[in-house]
């Protein structure tokens, strides 16, 4: 018995085949357009929620912005306050400086010697005092005194200048120094 | 006939064609766009996040230094430092720094600057930008004793004097070549004596949205150094006392005048 040939089957069978596999491509093709709709709702809510919270952000800002303003006028007094602190410190450390040199050497020597003069260059920040001793023998002492170690190194640019006797048998000299 | 035929067949496929290409424009044109979008929001977020925390710290700076504390902080450090030439603070001082040392003063010098012209420009002073300096010289008549306790009083009252130069000798006129310690602190001297009076030039700006200076852990040592400081305050001029035509001199007595 010869084989029936049945293209209408075979036809239908083909198809029905294709239509499984369309199905599935259609099921894939559903789920990544659901995926893709749902990436798109998920990014524009995230958009919406964002642009309210930088909203909100900029409203919190701008009222403590007006809290800044109603106290502009402290602001200002504290600002000014600083600026002069800053500027009162830078002067304070040549001051302390100058005033420490001075108080160092005014109690260095005994009372027969005098601090005569003081002339202070804020510039160069340079210190020259002149000596005033009573006697060569104070003068002697000053300048044992000046080379101690002590002294150099706590002033290593000290030097003498202008040594001189005054016609009632007092000694002059000046010191000068460099303060840091 | 035959296309009708083969789209019914395959609906599915076109169908799902369609919808990959609905998903691929949804996700290139639409999403792409909108992540961009949300990637510049987040950004923008954070950045305003930080600007409102910045503003709230600035709030809370502002109400810590609005204190007492500050406040009088403030006002010896507007004295110390004042905004305009301290002339009239700095006659202030040396006259009541002197009468409490009991010395006498006299041959003042000093430039003040005139208004408008090359000579008001203001001398800053070195290493401190927005600073001038009132300089000013004079000779200053008493003991050792006196004049020490002038020189460490000026230095230590407002507004803040350095003296920059001394230059002292005996006020006798014939001296005796030995003296005793007692003698020598009994014998009056005149301190030629140049100081130094610093005031603020630096204008003052303030930004809304800028955090204020913090006070540095030696600016606090400098603040508790200025308690030691005396506050002479000098009353501000809001008007010129005389200039007019008569009684120049306050001859006319009120006796006279009721005759």
């Amino acid at each position: 018995m010869p084989d029936v040939i049945n293209f209408v089957r075979d036809q239908r069978k083909r198809l029905t085949k294709l239509q499984v596999r369309d199905k599935l491509f259609l099921r894939y093709a559903a789920i990544v357009c659901g995926f893709s709709f749902a990436l798109f709702i998920i990014v524009v809510s995230s958009r919406i929620y964002l642009s309210l919270q930088v909203k909100q952000l900029i409203e919190r800002q701008d009222l403590q912005r007006a809290q800044i303003q109603a106290q502009e006028s402290n602001e200002r007094q504290y600002l000014l306050f600083a600026a002069k602190l800053e500027a009162l410190s830078k002067l304070f450390i040549n001051r302390r400086n100058k005033q420490e040199a001075i108080n160092y050497f005014s109690t260095l020597f005994g009372a027969d010697v005098l601090i005569s003069s003081i002339k202070y260059d804020s510039i160069s920040g340079e210190l020259e005092f002149g000596l005033r001793t009573r006697n060569v023998f104070s003068l002697n002492e000053v300048i044992d005194t000046l080379r101690t170690p002590q002294v150099r190194d706590r002033f290593e640019s000290l030097s003498f200048k202008d040594l001189s006797r005054t016609s009632s048998a007092e000694y002059q000299t000046n010191i000068r120094l460099t303060l840091k | 006939m035959t296309l009708k035929h083969t789209l019914d067949a395959r609906r599915y496929l076109v169908l799902a064609v369609a919808a990959g290409v609905i998903a691929v424009a949804l996700f290139l044109v639409a999403t792409i766009g909108q992540v961009q979008a949300v990637i510049d929001l987040i950004a923008e977020q954070s950045q305003e996040t930080a600007k409102l925390k910045s503003l709230e710290g600035k709030v809370v700076q502002l109400q810590a230094v609005t204190t007492p504390t500050i406040a009088s902080q403030s006002e010896l450090v507007n004295l110390l430092l004042p905004s305009q030439k301290p002339l009239l603070e700095l006659l202030n001082t040396l006259n009541t720094v002197s009468t409490s040392a009991q010395i006498s003063l006299d041959s003042f010098e000093l430039s003040p600057g005139e208004l408008s012209s090359q000579s008001a420009q203001v001398a800053e002073v070195p290493n401190v930008s927005g600073t001038g300096v009132l300089s000013v010289e004079f000779i200053a008549s008493g003991t050792l004793g006196q004049l020490n306790q002038f020189m460490s009083t000026l230095e230590q009252t407002t507004p803040l004097i350095t003296i920059t130069e001394l230059s002292l000798r005996s006020g006798l006129e014939q001296k005796a070549k030995i003296k005793t310690l007692e003698e020598l602190l009994a014998e009056p001297y005149r301190a030629q004596l140049t100081i130094e009076s610093a005031y603020f030039t630096q204008t003052v700006d303030a930004a809304l949205d800028t955090q204020l200076p913090t006070i540095s852990a030696d600016q606090e040592r400098i603040l508790s150094d200025l308690a030691v400081f005396t506050t002479t305050i000098t009353p501000p001029q809001t008007e010129i006392i005389g200039g007019g035509l008569q009684d120049l001199f306050g001859i006319q007595l009120p006796e006279l005048e009721q005759k």
